[in-house]
């Protein structure tokens, strides 16, 4: 019992100190904890919302870029190839399946060149000796153009290569039947087809 | 003092001498070999792999990394400096080429904010500790209070009914 009361002794005078300090100093440290989480918070949507901005999408107008081409030259989609059916490729060198499309995407861009059709290439993830010895082995002659800090791929959501968007006369992406469902895809995954793209060139080729 | 058994005769030193100069010769030729991978290395360990999730280019055996490992090669072969090559692979891939964010602007949160974390949790454990030390008279161990009477009572009844 003795000890009990003993202790209320000791334990009365911390309690009158606690009670005397000043009314901000009771709240500075809760205050700065609370601020510093805010600011954290603050910053975590700032992130989620520049990552939440919407990838290319069927029918909707397709992101903007620009890029130097291999050849020092600018240009940008919205700047140069206003009204044109635009076709975008992203390839790589070490990427397999990009070969196996290299000759058609050349071939198919020499025969549509006069009729209103740009081929654009975009380098992604790769080394420039190796770029150029590709460019240069499959006598790719339509503009091309290292990504660089992988922004174009960022913004078109590119998952692998090659990918290709086919862009029409208005800026749009053009969106492609996908196999299996009734919904479009807004590109071709994987090497196209001779077919594929001829077929939807001459279509808008012909349209207003 | 003790004298030492054997005394350095010229022979000896003639002898060390010259197992020295073997010793430098073999060193400086493995020296001489060795900067071009470790010099390699210290740079791909900075890199990451732009396509695989924390990798960084020395662990990575993918294609794309191959490549970039034999460029470095290249463009320190034609006397690039370390620092260039940093830059250009940079320019090429993001930022997020790097292993180590640069401490620059927005990047510098991830160096500041573990610090922050650290102080934060040092202080949070300091009031803590505080606090138990400070409380702890009040506890009186139980082994020195008293038990109640009560209790007694009913321990000895059990004990004997037992």
């Amino acid at each position: 019992m003795d000890s009990i009361t003993t202790n209320e002794e000791f334990s009365a005078p911390h309690e009158a100190v606690v009670e005397a300090r000043p009314i901000w100093r009771r709240w500075l440290w809760p205050g700065v904890g609370l601020g510093i989480v805010l600011v954290f918070l603050g910053l975590l949507t700032l992130g989620l919302r520049t990552a939440g901005v919407p990838g290319p999408q069927a029918g909707q107008p397709a992101p903007d870029f620009s890029l130097t081409l291999f050849d020092g030259k600018p240009l940008s989609l919205r700047q140069d190839l206003a009204g044109k059916v635009v076709v975008v490729n992203f390839w790589a060198s070490w990427c397999t399946p990009c070969r196996d499309e290299a000759k058609l995407l050349e071939q198919t861009w020499q025969d549509y060149r006069n009729k209103g059709v740009v081929f654009v290439g975009i380098n992604y993830v790769d080394t420039e000796p190796e770029a150029r010895a590709y460019i240069q082995e499959y006598h790719n002659t339509y503009p091309n153009g290292p990504d660089l800090g992988s922004k174009i791929s960022h913004q078109y959501r590119v998952q692998g290569v090659p990918e290709t968007f086919v862009i029409d006369k208005q800026g749009n992406i053009v969106g492609l039947p996908a196999a299996g469902t009734s919904s479009q895809t807004p590109k071709f995954t994987g090497p196209v087809t001779a077919n594929q793209l001829a077929a939807l060139l001459d279509q808008l080729t012909q349209a207003p | 003092m003790i004298k030492p058994r054997v005394r350095l005769q010229p022979r000896y030193l003639l002898m060390l001498g010259l197992l020295a100069l073997a010793w430098l010769t073999l060193a400086q030729t493995a020296l001489a070999q060795a900067p071009d991978a470790t010099h390699i290395q210290r740079i791909t360990d900075r890199l990451n792999c732009p396509l695989c999730q924390g990798r960084t280019l020395t662990e990575c055996e993918i294609p794309v990394c191959v490549q970039m490992k034999s460029l470095i090669q290249q463009k320190l072969a034609a006397g690039v400096s370390d620092d260039e090559i940093m830059q250009y692979f940079v320019i090429q891939y993001g930022q997020q080429v790097l292993n180590e964010p640069t401490a620059i602007g927005f990047n510098l949160l991830v160096w500041v904010f573990p610090l922050i974390g650290m102080i934060a949790g040092a202080i949070i454990v300091a009031v803590v500790l505080r606090n138990v030390a400070r409380r702890k008279p009040a506890e009186a161990p139980a082994a020195t209070r008293p038990l109640p009477e009560e209790y007694l009572r009913r321990v000895e009844q059990e004990l004997k009914d037992f």
